[in-house]
């Protein structure tokens, strides 16, 4: 049996994924500190994000509702879409990499692109948020009807974003020199009180195009490369939060051994 | 086979967070995107490392401490370093120790449990008493980890012995607490000194003035106050030494219907933490 870590660390000296005003800064507090223990948000490096993130969506399942069959020693194949940095992935990226792959009914999928394997080497910049694969509102779309196919509902992925919020964070933030800390910095929260649910809707199309398939995201996975071609396990471990539409996870893959792949 | 989730839930006011001063803090959650104003929710979340079900092990307070918290352990791994083959699936004996409301488990308690368990040389343990349940948990409130059993300093050292015997490296159980309400809690939210009504743990000014009161203690240690001498001293820090990582407030081990399972232990990977919020499940298999 072979075991690979398929999770970002929780690095209290930095997280590469804090970028947009809509994420919260890790803090790890020591003791004698206010802030003792850890601070941290649903989106905190690897993490599961639910369809019920959505008002729209809020009266489908929660976290603590997951049943442990959908999460832990999930069957799963391994789709690899090679992504140069900021690639656009829609249809014409993923139909040729899912046909390629054989997926069991069931199957969860995990989207690799290779991003994931380079977080290291971006130390100290904003580099893997700004220069991420994403997909496509209309990959998205795609992505789901070939899950629906499948029927599945679970996705992993080794893209910092799913969807890239370009139509408003972005600009309006991310590219703001200098650019002010994520949640809870008080330019996040005056940020925030303007950030309105229809240009949350624009910005997170992809996004919101997969909850309304129904579809779970897990991403921010690292050493994807790691895995072998074809199907294997998976452990996505969230934290057991009640009520919640998302959480920090870990995330770990079985190769086919002592345990079936049934 | 058939899964079995023993994970605590994490949720705000929950009472492993609430009733002591120090050791185990509130958890809060904070909505800064709403549904109502944006369309879309996130939470900011602040929790302690031994929220919900922890695994800890012998560099509890890491990465902010120079060593470990007792010298010498056998094992000397942070958090993100255990290998994962000494997590995932691993071979379990569950041990029973029936036990309900208050009770304080004996050293003798383990001796009979451990007789009757299906315990083979290199398994992990589950130490299951059946009283912790979610409902339980969410019924009782900060009432829960008070009125748990509990373990004394001899069951302590009794299990650890055992463990060193058999080559176990991991303990789980489903008391909320190792060493009791009383030894934890006395002058806080157990005993005739205690605070009425209970104040919030740290960062509260009440936790604060405690530290003022208490003896000074290394940076490795925890502060006591003075104990009458019948509440006994705590074992977890004698534990510790012998384990890999010492597991609590487990859930609903009632529902393992099989002497011995495989367990996935699946803590956060905090780089050189030495405690986290974890999942357990347990693997229940027809041939195993």
């Amino acid at each position: 049996m072979d075991l690979f870590d398929l999770t970002m660390p929780l690095d209290w000296e930095w997280m590469p994924d804090e970028v947009f005003p809509t994420s919260t800064h890790f803090l790890l507090a020591p003791r004698r500190h206010p802030a003792k223990g850890m601070t941290m948000g649903n989106e905190t490096g690897t993490c599961l994000m639910l369809p019920s993130q959505f008002e729209e969506l809020r009266k489908t399942t929660r976290v603590h509702e997951l049943r442990p069959e959908e999460l832990f020693l999930r069957a799963t194949a391994v789709v690899t879409v090679a992504s140069e940095p900021g690639q656009a992935l829609g249809p014409a990226e993923l139909g040729p990499a899912l046909a390629a792959v054989d997926v069991e009914p069931g199957d969860a999928l995990l989207v690799r692109t290779g991003w994931g394997d380079r977080v290291e080497g971006m130390r100290g910049t904003d580099r893997y948020v700004r220069q991420s694969p994403y997909f496509t509102a209309e990959g998205a779309s795609s992505l789901a009807s070939a899950m629906d196919e499948r029927q599945t509902e679970l996705l992993l992925t080794d893209t910092a974003v799913f969807g890239m919020p370009s139509r408003h964070l972005v600009s309006q933030w991310a590219d703001m020199l200098p650019r002010p800390a994520p949640w809870p910095s008080t330019e996040a929260y005056a940020y925030l009180r303007g950030y309105t649910a229809d240009r949350v809707a624009e910005d997170w199309a992809a996004d919101l195009a997969m909850a309304r398939a129904g579809k779970v995201v897990v991403r921010k996975l690292v050493n994807c490369a790691a895995l072998p071609a074809g199907r294997l396990k998976v452990i996505v471990a969230p934290l057991h939060l009640v009520r919640a539409i998302g959480a920090t996870c870990r995330v770990i893959a079985i190769q086919e051994g002592s345990v079936a792949v049934a | 086979m058939r899964l079995v989730d023993l994970s605590m839930p994490i949720w705000e006011g929950a009472g492993y967070g609430e009733v002591l001063a120090m050791p185990n803090t509130s958890v809060h959650f904070y909505e800064y995107l709403t549904y109502d104003w944006h369309g879309m929710r996130r939470t900011e979340l602040k929790l302690d490392d031994e929220s919900g079900s922890p695994m800890m092990t012998i560099w509890q307070r890491a990465p902010h401490t120079s060593g470990p918290i007792e010298e010498g352990g056998a094992y000397t791994w942070h958090i993100d370093e255990v290998p994962l083959d000494r997590l995932i699936l691993r071979p379990t004996a569950v041990i029973d120790v029936p036990a309900g409301e208050g009770y304080v488990i004996t050293g003798d308690d383990i001796d009979a449990a451990v007789a009757k368990a299906d315990y083979r040389d290199g398994d992990e343990v589950l130490v299951r008493t059946g009283w912790a349940t979610v409902e339980r948990a969410y019924e009782l409130g900060d009432r829960y980890p008070l009125l748990g059993p509990s373990w004394s300093y001899e069951a302590c050292v009794r299990m650890a012995d055992v463990m060193v015997e058999r080559g176990s490296s991991i303990v789980m159980t489903d008391t909320p607490l190792i060493m009791t309400p009383t030894f934890q809690g006395w002058a806080w939210s157990v005993g005739p000194e205690r605070i009425t009504p209970r104040p919030k743990p740290w960062p509260s000014i009440e936790a604060r003035e405690r530290l003022l009161d208490l003896p000074p203690a290394a940076p490795n240690k925890t502060e006591r106050p003075v104990m009458p001498e019948w509440v006994g001293p705590g074992g977890y820090r004698h534990w510790i030494k012998t384990t890999l990582a010492i597991c609590k407030c487990l859930v609903n081990a009632n529902e393992i219907t099989r002497p011995r399972v495989r367990m996935l232990i699946v803590p956060l990977r905090i780089k050189n933490g030495g405690a986290s919020p974890t999942r357990f499940v347990a693997v229940e298999e027809e041939d195993f």
